[in-house]
């Protein structure tokens, strides 16, 4: 029963996020597109319920207004459903991939059958007592689906469940989601409260999978990407914990797809979601994107301005559907630029600094501390050459490094390149001046934010890649043509 | 990360001697490249335990393990050079718990026993994985190694393209790292499935909630007084969070308040569960 809930909740956001996708290009859904329809659904779900409730209205009224607006996207596709069912459902040819694959491949396939195996087993049999989901994400949506310890009125106890002292500045995605999945089965569920890291992780994959397919055309490269990142130690865990971790990784992930894609609006719209998962989204993510897309218009000679103009406004459009959040947030609790800029501008000011305060690090690489070690060599022993991610890390970049040649000349590439660095850049800045440089020291949210980041980067490695793969295929046709042409004069 | 090391260290060689269940495993002994074996009682296995090598009467350095019951290997390789030789070796576990010791420098299966070394989830669990060694060596940097030697070989030897070479490299090296990963999840499965349904570290406070929850359905509760673990009180929160809390800055509890606390009862407070060793009370507020 419990995992019904959960099936009938992610094929109404397949549903949803399906209809909208199918507004916006009309066509069949591909396998890869199923996961960026379910996870579309989860974003647009979300956010009308938020903007439902902050409207004073309740969770259930956002149901009905949700299942209106499912049928409405849906109307067109309703109507040919009787007639051709391939409309609504991926079609066979969708599935192409699974043909013709080798015993190495099948090999992967088990191994990551296993995490997934785990995950569910994880969700069965272990209760939420991981500290983020019972400090913040489950309680906060258990007490949203009770309408008890809940309200949205800023000026109460309840205000976005303030009394059970959560954090008010986290965004509500999670904790609406599962209050949600609470509403459709019924009562509150352990397993069900916390399946949405379940679907993240195989959404992670599926569109993992889906672009290092569309990218390279090779089975063994696709299911090795995907179980590369199955396989990195937190995912396991991060896929049953009901941490927003997980769903910060996803979005980012699909933006970086839809980016590599030239879908510009959706990947806005996935930016959007990544702020609606996590500030993480907008603090380390959101500047590279923006600075990426800017490199990809802007020095495009080819294009005009009017298409180019029309190219970044779809961008927009499709981010600020994160805006009712932002407002919110803004209006009522501690945004998220003030914790980032504040350490910016005590650079241009003198401190006296006490070394023993964590909020005062801001020197630590230019002065000598004793006691605490600087932070590029924490990321080193932490990062590098601890166990948490093994050689991703390592290999990831001295794969860009070795293929920054090919990424450099390469419009989409220098763009995606450039993404990578700024977002290293912002998480090396946050773990180094800010008070986050405690989490780096006694490696807690470092590993973490490093996991949200790990799907994006293996795209951005894999599209590198890619360039490789096809000028080595270039090569080795020129190569066989030339034999052939030999042998014909040959004879 | 040294400062912490260093507090812990000095909290632990006071704690070492004075706490009876410490128990002494050898004497001015030569630690460098060495391993420790342990047989362990099958009663003790799972348990956390700390092994230290201390020097005039300091903790030099401290490997955290859990308990394998039978005979296994333990690294202690955490020192190098001139301070390899200790005073003493000590570790956190009773003296019934080991049926033998040794100091010995590890075989191959014996490093890979240390490889394998016992997992357990815990809340760190979330956050990150303990650093492994093989060899003696950092494992990733170890797999490094390796990666680069099988794509030298498959470059030479099997004539494959470098791209080819690179990436089933890395495969390989993944999947030996996911190995150790692997066996760490079936350790945690196994010792779940044995505790099923109460897991630490809230399985008191799971079986006080069982206990609770049919009480205060309908009521409301709080927290008052000594709540000493912040993570059975987050547990608390999370499990009642459907029903009316009262929050804490509220002087005056209403009545009919039912107040979980680790404190006896105070005055117009009837105690509704209390017994002999458990850690919480239920009051109600009269």
């Amino acid at each position: 029963m419990k995992f019904i809930v959960f099936i009938i909740h992610v094929l109404a956001d397949y549903i949803l996020g399906g209809g909208v996708l199918n507004l916006l290009r009309k066509g069949k859904l591909l396998f890869g597109q199923i996961f960026i329809a379910i996870l579309l659904g989860f974003f647009i779900e979300t956010m009308i319920s938020f903007v439902v409730i902050w409207s004073g209205g309740t969770l259930k009224t956002a149901f009905y207004i949700l299942l209106g607006l499912m049928l409405f996207v849906n109307i067109k596709r309703l109507k040919q459903f009787w007639k051709h069912p391939q409309v609504v459902f991926p079609t066979k040819q969708s599935f192409s991939f699974i043909t013709g694959m080798k015993w190495h491949s099948w090999l992967l396939v088990l191994l990551i059958g296993q995490k997934i195996a785990m995950i569910v087993w994880q969700l069965y049999r272990m209760p939420t007592f991981l500290s983020d989901a019972i400090k913040h994400w489950s309680t906060q949506g258990r007490a949203l689906h009770a309408q008890v310890n809940f309200s949205m009125a800023p000026n109460t106890w309840e205000f976005l469940g303030r009394k059970l002292q959560v954090v008010l500045e986290y965004p509500l995605q999670l904790p609406i989601w599962r209050a949600m999945s609470a509403l459709i089965g019924g009562e509150w569920n352990e397993f069900v409260s916390r399946s949405d890291s379940l679907l993240f992780f195989i959404i992670i994959c599926g569109i993992v999978g889906s672009t290092f397919w569309m990218l390279t055309k090779k089975r063994w490269i696709t299911l090795g990407a995907v179980y590369i990142i199955a396989c990195l130690p937190l995912q396991v865990w991060h896929g049953g914990a009901g941490y927003a971790d997980i769903a910060v990784e996803a979005y980012v992930v699909a933006a970086v797809a839809c980016f590599i894609g030239k879908e510009w609006l959706l990947c806005g719209l996935f930016m959007a979601g990544a702020v609606w998962s996590k500030n993480d989204g907008l603090a380390l993510y959101l500047p590279g994107i923006l600075a990426a897309g800017f490199l990809y218009h802007v020095f495009s000679k080819e294009v005009k301005w009017i298409t180019k103009i029309r190219k970044m406004s779809q961008f927009v459009i499709g981010f600020s559907f994160v805006l009712p959040w932002l407002i919110f947030q803004g209006l009522h609790s501690n945004s998220v630029f003030s914790k980032v800029i504040t350490p910016i501008k005590n650079l241009f000011s003198y401190q006296q600094y006490d070394p023993t305060n964590f909020e005062v690090v801001l020197t630590q690489v230019g002065e000598n501390f004793e006691t605490s070690p600087p932070s590029y060599q924490l990321f080193w022993e932490h990062v590098f050459c601890g166990s948490t991610f093994g050689i991703f890390w390592l290999v990831v970049f001295a794969g860009l490094i070795l293929l920054s040649k090919k990424l450099l000349f390469d419009k989409m590439g220098r763009s995606l390149l450039l993404f990578y660095i700024i977002t290293c850049i912002i998480i090396y800045y946050i773990f180094t001046y800010t008070p986050a440089y405690e989490f780096l020291l006694t490696q807690t949210t470092i590993h973490r934010t490093l996991l949200q980041f790990s799907a994006a980067a293996l795209l951005v490695l894999g599209y590198g890649l890619s360039l490789q793969v096809n000028q080595d295929e270039k090569v080795l046709m020129n190569s066989n043509k030339k034999r052939g042409n030999k042998l014909s004069k040959g004879k | 990360m040294k400062r912490y090391l260093l507090l812990l260290g000095c909290l632990f060689s006071v704690s070492l001697f004075s706490q009876s269940n410490n128990t002494l495993l050898f004497q001015n002994s030569e630690v460098d490249n060495k391993v420790l074996n342990l047989n362990i009682a099958s009663n003790y296995n799972d348990t956390y335990f700390i092994i230290a090598l201390v020097k005039d009467n300091t903790v030099i350095g401290q490997t955290e393990n859990y308990a394998k019951a039978g005979s296994h290997s333990y690294d202690l390789r955490v020192l190098k050079g001139p301070n390899s030789r200790v005073d003493y070796i000590a570790t956190t576990l009773p003296k019934d718990a080991i049926l033998k010791k040794e100091l010995v420098i590890p075989d191959f299966l014996e490093e890979v026993d240390i490889l394998f070394a016992k997992k357990v989830f815990s809340p760190r669990t979330i956050n990150f994985t303990a650093s492994k060694r093989f060899l003696g060596y950092n494992f990733t940097l170890f797999t490094v190694v390796g990666v680069c030697l099988i794509c030298i070989l498959l470059y030479f030897l099997f004539k494959k393209s470098f791209l080819k070479t690179v990436l089933i490299s890395v495969l390989i090296g993944t999947f030996l790292i996911d190995t150790t990963t692997i066996m760490g999840q079936w350790n945690i499965y196994q010792q779940t499935e044995n505790k099923y349904p109460y897991l630490d570290p809230v399985v008191h406070t799971q079986k006080f909630l069982e206990q609770v929850r049919p009480i205060i359905q309908q009521g409301s509760w709080t927290f008052r007084g000594k709540i000493r673990d912040e993570y059975q009180k987050l547990f608390m929160k999370y499990s009642l969070a459907e029903i009316n809390f009262i929050p804490l800055g509220i002087t005056k509890i209403p009545k009919g308040t039912y107040i979980i606390t680790e404190e006896q009862p105070k005055e117009n407070q009837s105690v509704i569960i209390a017994k002999e060793g458990q850690l919480f009370f239920l009051l109600q507020q009269q």
